[in-house]
């Protein structure tokens, strides 16, 4: 397969407090070197979540703008908010067909 | 508030057969077509995608696809269902490949019958340009030399946001 089979990052299990797992999907996965990747989170909306992640990962936030996110099976704007405990996915522009 | 994606609402059920697949295994084209048989249908349009071996100078050894699955299925459902509904279909199919897909092997195969040719081709041609734009699935291109580029084109963000409504 084309990116890393690590299935949780480090920081996902060492992290102590509540946090929101993200779910990393094709160049996203790859570049960040992982497909699941938990986030601290006490309260707040996706975009405060798509914010997080460009901290952590600066190198990726031109994509990131260009993505979009899912809760379950929907796609998910920037202002639903977000529990801790959530897990929710990075969907990058899409290129099936 | 959960947003509603492209694809939506997904309209009240028409009659039509609808079929979703996303397989790890290789397509059949007969099976796909089979299954939007209908006695009601005086057209049947078969769509078949396959890997290419060059896009421009690029060459291509094999393209690998991966899809949030769930979602994916979903919006396919959904895109079948608004197909139905616009053009009168009596059955509509689709099945997309997941994993390594060879030059040459097929990657999508979207079916739809219809009692008339227009219908039908319009509709194929509807249902494969929604998957392009809105459904998550990703293709990875791998070069002859081994190199790999996963395919990122355009802002899904944007319409997403869009089409939320």
């Amino acid at each position: 397969m084309p990116q890393p089979a690590t299935p949780l990052e480090s920081a996902a299990a060492s992290e102590a407090g509540p946090t929101v797992v993200v779910e990393l999907f094709a160049g996203i996965a790859a570049a960040a070197g992982c497909r699941r990747v938990a986030i601290p989170w006490t309260a707040g909306d996706v975009g405060a979540l798509r914010r997080a992640l460009e901290r952590r990962y600066p190198a990726l936030a031109p994509l990131l703008a260009r993505s979009a996110f899912a809760h379950g099976d929907r796609y998910a704007t920037d202002d639903e908010r977000l529990a801790p405990g959530a897990t929710v996915a990075v969907i990058p522009p899409v290129s099936g067909g | 508030m959960a947003a509603r994606g492209p694809a939506e609402p997904i309209p009240a059920a028409t009659g039509a057969r609808l079929h979703v697949r996303l397989a790890a295994v290789p397509l059949t084209v007969d099976a796909v077509r089979a299954l939007v048989a209908d006695p009601g249908a005086g057209a049947t349009v078969v769509m078949v995608g396959s890997t290419r071996e060059a896009t421009g100078a690029e060459l291509t050894a094999a393209l690998h696809y991966e899809a949030h699955e769930p979602l994916a299925r979903r919006l396919l459902e959904g895109i079948l269902a608004a197909a139905a509904a616009a053009h009168g279909l009596a059955a509509a199919a689709v099945e997309h490949r997941l994993g390594r897909v060879a030059v040459g092997e097929v990657s999508i195969v979207v079916a739809v019958a219809a009692a008339h040719r227009r219908a039908a081709f319009a509709a194929a041609e509807w249902i494969v340009d929604e998957v392009k734009r809105t459904v998550p699935i990703w293709k990875c291109d791998e070069a002859p030399d081994g190199s790999r580029r996963w395919a990122h084109p355009g802002d899904l963000r944007a319409v997403v946001a869009g089409e939320v409504r």
